[in-house]
């Protein structure tokens, strides 16, 4: 019977405190190599410019910022965004105001298409031109249907509006019951008290549940780092509305937050060419947007049957 | 105390050390897996730096086969402890040390789950904004947040049973019910849970008809409780490969041996085989010259009343075929005893230990004057040369109840039964969908017959649905109890299973989107990388698992076999003499 | 061999493997090797606010020159201009009311006429190419001339310009694509490329393409109601003064108060204007923080043709994945 390879006549044993020469060697050429080949696997990383800092790393939810925190942030970001565009913005951090519920009114007898909305809301908004990012996507329907599968989102036709068919912008509907907020595992976005549903930049982990989760498709996620051309940056910022964005994080319509807490009509709304958008308070009876929900015969909400309860209602003119 | 801590550190340290040692298969596999692992390394770094725009997905189809490769994983996890239950709610002790194999496969498929989970995310490095407490955690209305519970609750849970169990192995004591029991009751009932809380992830969402339906949730635990135990009888039949390779030649290794001095013990002669034969008709068989090389290789004993041939837990590979007497065989759990079979003439004792080298599973002893063949692992196999007897003792081996054959026959009925119920919500699902008419039916359209000039996942779609068909028709069918024709099954309804929870789940839910639009999905090569990384870290993991607990289990490696204490950084991390655990 | 040596070989191997590996990962090039064509910015005409006109009272905020508007220059205050219908009872339109077809000196001003000369020079795009070939050769070669004058300029632009107005309908959508049209043009090019009118067309659509000012006062169609039912200019215009504007009600307002006018016709659609519910707004909502501006009835609408002239769509958008051939088909019809 031969003698096993590995019986004690063969290999005399090694002292026993020390492992064979030979398979320590092995040991580590296999490790040095392995090690090697893991360090040169992370080099993608240097190509990275965005890494966060550590003041970034750690900073704190919004809800759970002092107001000297917020400066603090409001000026690192002031400062980020000077460094990058070339620009100094003015960023502020606007609360919502007493007494103020917004709804947003479309006229869907009067929206030729045009989709002017779509591209001052990119403007305005400082959302990323590649890869293109729009809160607001134009459909276009077969006249007699509200069923979405039916439209086209690519048209082009010469002009606009087509016979036979009309026309139906759709955005975050700033639900009263919104899905995203409740599936968020990080309470990164939330309705505030004056109907808003807002997003934290910066605390997004980026799982894209709420995408997900939306009926309207209306949330965008930042897949990279968003490209703005720096002279079309919009300079005038809110920390929850259109301060450059970040890759990794979801962004989508906050109703132009910088501009409507500080009492001003929304972009989309002021550069429609048919007057079919229409904003307000609807708490203030003499708003246009309570005289529409009060007068007009007839008006929907999206996809209803959700039960996310828009703030969005589509009117016609009758 | 500091006793007990530094104990522990050997252990883990030796653990450790034992990972790197093995011979040149597991060399090339741990190194293929590495490899691989470290492609999906790269991979990842290029997507954490460039976002996930390196992958294929996109504001309309926001998830892809991450997130697919995560449904699927969790449902592997869920159902490795089915392994558990027979164990401790139907008392079936053969099954124990399987039970640790599933587990640790748990263990692997969380840990693959997390590690997609992580992948998926587009920050990363914000993970700490989870952390209740520290962070904002949704809970309980994220589902999201009951799914991080859940997954890691179930992960600690599984690494404290098997790493207790195993620890007490290692350290030759009892293990403390208390310290496991309650445990393993609760993973049975977690196992169920995290199934059905990542299904709840997808049946929560009212925007998505497709997924907003309640058969989602049976659906998932059907499959799961398909594909999950179809993996484990493959994985069971590699370790049960793996593990059967016996160290080279006899006397290698610390033979602890057979404790026990018999009164006589004489050389084996021909009339002993003529003895033998007729009650052991199958050595006809064996011709004279075959009986000639064996007499030396064997032995015959004569034992009196209340000799132990053999101890439970001891390493030996010695079998025993009974010439004259009888042999009671007791198997000790838990400090209680249980008389498992008592043997006559012409039957064997010891043969699992000899052939799969693991330790005695009971203790054998003589209940009345008995004689005895006493062979080596080498005789036994060289008579088991012989088609018929080692036919017979392959059946004897396996009727009672005896390793994996067993326990795979139970999972596979795991397996039958829960494909038949995977079909039938399959069917019902189909007809809810098409015979309506309604409007919601359009993911499902694009799925099954594709829309608008779009089919990308239509042959996907049907494959597996092809695939689960065959599968249930062969699990039904009595051909699939044979092993190859089992693994052919398992193959088919893991392949079914994967492509039909990941492609057939998680896409068609976001075509079209809720707006309509219609983007079709396919994964870039970084993705793909990314997953197949994924993978490999899982089965190394598991490996690495596997590598660590067998020779624990077997017995090699224990505390008796620790070094006399010299401080843990010197101690080497081989045995004395040639190195045991070479043999995996 | 021995169990040794093929752990030796597979040690090399996996050692060959990983250090392949480094070096691979080590020398790629990097970046995330995809390739997207790039998304055109869009063009800044879409994101003007402006309205497609300007009505009398912004004229007037201005402080616009508003000579055009003194109708008596031209018209006699005792006799009220007659209105003449052809055979299908529809009004003529004084030729004076229309403009002239032709280009004047002091149409073009210096600035214009310094780019349009440029953009002949290079007669890259097309109605600049069309524009060029009616330049006599020898006026080709002044016109290349460093030291040219602007006056000798002023005379081969023009000279070319109404060459081109005299001909057929100049239109082509490949022509003009890109170039905004006035709703003035587009009405004009709904009903006038037959016709008396078909030089006027033709006019308008150069001072379109080379940002020509229009002269507002002229270019009227009438078209106001189906089957122009409204087309009697004295429904909205007084006869007997004619700087004022007469609803049915006998109320009589001046231009800047036009929007008082459209809404004694059109009562619900005014309701909604008052309550903000219709047209453009722009501005303050919240009006303790600043004025709002309310749009008026003509910044959007033509008097004399309101109807809401079609107008060419932004581009649509550039999803992230490509998107194939079979989503630029119809919508489905099932």
């Amino acid at each position: 019977m031969d003698k096993p390879p590995s019986h004690p006549v063969n290999n005399p044993a090694p002292p026993p405190h020390l492992p064979s020469r030979r398979s320590f060697l092995r040991t580590s050429a296999i490790l040095t190599t392995g090690l090697a080949a893991l360090a040169a696997s992370l080099k993608p990383l240097l190509e990275m410019n965005d890494f966060p800092t550590m003041e970034r790393f750690l900073q704190k939810y919004y809800k759970e910022m002092t107001p000297q925190d917020m400066d603090k942030v409001l000026a690192r970001i002031a400062d980020e965004t000077e460094k990058q565009y070339g620009l100094r913005p003015h960023v502020r951090d606007l609360k919502p105001m007493n007494g103020v519920e917004y709804v947003y009114c479309l006229n869907l007898t009067r929206c030729i298409g045009c989709r002017k909305c779509v591209h001052a809301c990119v403007a305005e908004n400082n959302q990323s031109r590649d890869p293109e990012i729009q809160y607001i996507r134009v459909l276009k329907l077969p006249d007699g249907s509200l069923d979405v599968d039916k439209a086209d989102h690519f048209y082009a036709s010469e002009t606009v509006p087509q016979k036979g068919f009309f026309y139906m912008p759709v955005q975050c509907q700033q639900c009263k019951n919104p899905p995203c907020v409740k599936v968020c595992p990080v309470h990164a976005t939330w309705q505030e008290a004056d109907g808003i549903t807002v997003i934290d930049y910066d605390w997004c982990i980026g799982c894209r549940y709420c995408e997900a989760a939306c009926p309207y498709w209306a949330r965008r996620f930042n897949f990279t780092q968003p490209s703005i051309p720096k002279d079309r940056l919009n300079p005038d910022m809110a920390y929850l509305g259109n301060r450059p964005r970040r890759q990794g994080v979801m962004e989508k319509c906050h109703f132009c937050i910088q501009r409507t807490r500080a009492g001003r009509y929304p972009a989309c709304l002021e550069i429609c060419p048919a007057g079919a958008r229409k904003f307000g308070n609807i708490l203030d009876p003499n708003s246009e947007v309570s005289y529409i929900l009060r007068s007009k015969r007839v008006f929907i909400q999206l996809k209803e049957e959700m039960g996310t309860s828009p703030r969005f209602f589509y009117y016609f003119d009758v | 105390m500091t006793r007990a801590i530094r104990n522990y550190f050997v252990f883990l340290r030796r653990c450790a050390a034992v990972a790197f040692v093995g011979d040149w298969r597991y060399y090339a596999w741990t190194g293929l897996l590495s490899a691989i692992c470290l492609l999906g390394l790269n991979a990842y770094c290029r997507q954490f730096a460039h976002g996930l725009i390196v992958t294929g997905m996109s504001d309309e189809v926001s998830w892809g086969v991450y997130i697919a490769n995560f449904t699927f994983l969790v449902g592997v996890a869920a159902a490795a402890v089915m392994m558990v239950i027979p164990v401790y709610i139907y008392n079936n002790e053969e099954l124990h040390d399987l039970v640790i194999f599933g587990e640790l496969l748990a263990v692997a498929a969380i840990l693959m789950c997390l590690a997609f989970v992580t992948v998926d995310l587009g920050r990363p490095d914000r993970f700490w904004h989870l952390i209740p407490g520290i962070g904002q955690f949704n809970f309980p209305k994220s589902m999201l947040s009951w799914d991080v519970i859940v997954l890691n609750g179930y992960l600690l849970l599984n690494v404290h049973i098997c790493g207790y169990l195993l620890y007490c192995r290692y350290r030759k004591t009892k293990p403390g019910k208390w310290f496991y029991i309650p445990f393993v009751f609760i993973a049975i009932v977690w196992a169920v849970s995290i199934h059905t809380v990542t299904a709840f992830l997808y049946v929560g969402l009212g925007g998505r008809p497709f997924w907003n339906s309640s058969i989602v949730g049976p659906r998932f635990l059907a499959s799961a409780f398909t594909a999950g135990p179809a993996l484990i009888i493959l994985a069971m039949q590699v370790v049960r490969r793996v593990t059967s390779y016996s160290p080279a030649g006899v006397g290698s290794g610390p033979s602890s041996g057979d404790t026990t001095q018999f009164s006589k013990r004489r050389a084996a002669t021909l009339e002993d085989f003529a003895l033998l034969e007729r009650d052991l008709r199958e050595l006809s068989s064996v011709s004279t010259e075959t009986r000639q090389l064996l007499l030396p290789m064997m032995e015959v004993l004569e034992v009196q009343t209340g000799d132990a041939l053999l101890r439970q837990g001891e390493t030996s590979d010695r079998a025993f075929l009974i010439l004259h007497g009888s042999v009671v065989v007791i198997k000790e759990e838990n400090g209680r005893f249980r008389v498992t079979r008592t043997a006559g003439p012409g039957e064997q004792i010891g043969e699992v230990s000899a052939l799969h080298a693991t330790p005695r599973m009971a203790t054998a002893v003589a209940e009345e004057p008995s004689v005895v063949f006493s062979m080596s692992t080498e005789a036994l196999r060289l008579l088991m040369k012989s088609p018929s007897v080692n036919k017979i003792v392959r059946s004897r081996m396996y009727e009672r109840l005896l390793i994996t054959d067993r326990a795979l026959m139970t999972l596979r009925s795991i397996v039958q039964v829960s494909m038949l119920i995977n079909v039938f919500l399959l069917l019902n699902e189909v007809f809810k969908e098409f015979y309506s008419g309604n409007l919601h039916v359009i993911s499902s359209k694009y799925l099954f017959v594709g829309l608008d000039g779009h089919h990308a996942l239509v042959p996907w779609i049907w494959t597996a649905i092809a695939f689960n068909l065959i599968a249930m028709v062969l699990l039904l069918l009595p051909v699939s109890r044979s092993l190859k024709w089992l693994n052919v099954t398992c193959v088919l309804a893991i392949v079914g299973i994967w492509i039909e929870k990941g492609m057939g789940l998680v896409i068609p839910g976001f075509i079209p989107t809720p707006l309509g639009e219609m983007m079709e999905y396919r994964p870039s090569l970084n993705e793909t990388l990314v997953c197949f990384g994924i993978w490999a870290f899982g089965l190394l993991c598991y490996t690495i698992f596997l590598r660590m607990s067998v020779p624990i289990l077997q017995g090699r490696l224990s505390r008796d076999n620790e070094e006399p204490h010299t401080w843990p950084g010197k101690t080497s991390s081989a045995v004395p003499t040639a190195n045991p655990l070479n043999s995996l | 061999m021995t169990a040794h040596t093929k752990t030796g070989i597979t040690t090399a191997i996996v050692c060959a493997t990983f250090s392949a590996l480094a070096f691979a990962f080590w020398f790629d090039s990097g970046g995330t090797h995809l390739h997207r064509p790039a998304i055109p910015l869009v063009d800044t005409n879409f994101l003007d606010k402006s309205t497609t006109r300007k009505s009398y009272a912004d004229l007037v905020r201005a402080g616009a020159d508003l000579s055009d508007f003194d109708c008596y220059v031209c018209h006699d205050k005792k006799s009220p201009p007659p209105l003449r219908l052809d055979t299908n009872q529809a009004i003529i339109v004084a030729a004076e009311h229309i403009g002239p077809t032709t280009f004047a000196a002091d149409d073009i001003g210096t600035n214009e006429l310094t780019a349009l000369m440029e953009r002949l020079r290079a007669h890259s795009d097309p109605v600049a190419g069309l524009v060029w070939q009616r330049v006599s050769n020898t006026d080709h070669l002044l016109l290349l001339k460093s030291d040219l004058s602007l006056a000798q300029g002023r005379d081969i632009v023009l000279a070319a310009l109404n060459k081109v107005v005299a001909e057929p309908c100049i239109y082509e959508s490949e022509r003009f694509k890109g170039i905004i049209l006035d709703s003035e043009t587009v009405v004009h090019l709904q009903q006038s490329q037959t016709g008396p009118n078909l030089p006027h067309l033709n006019r308008l659509l150069l001072e379109d393409a080379f940002g020509l000012p229009r002269n507002r006062h002229a270019d009227i169609v009438m078209g106001h109601g189906q089957h122009g039912r409204n087309n009697n200019c004295y429904n909205c215009h007084n006869e007997t003064n004619l700087t004022l504007l007469q609803p049915r009600d006998g109320r009589q307002l001046t231009f800047a108060q036009s929007s008082q006018l459209c809404g004694s016709c059109h009562g619900p659609t005014k309701a909604d204007w008052d309550a903000g519910a219709h047209g453009r707004i722009s501005g303050y909502w919240d009006t303790t923080k600043g004025p709002i501006e309310r749009k008026d009835c003509v910044n959007c609408h033509n008097p004399h043709h309101p109807h809401f002239p079609p107008r060419r769509p932004a581009p649509g958008p550039h999803p992230l994945r490509e998107v194939t051939v079979a989503d630029a088909s119809p919508p489905r019809q099932d």
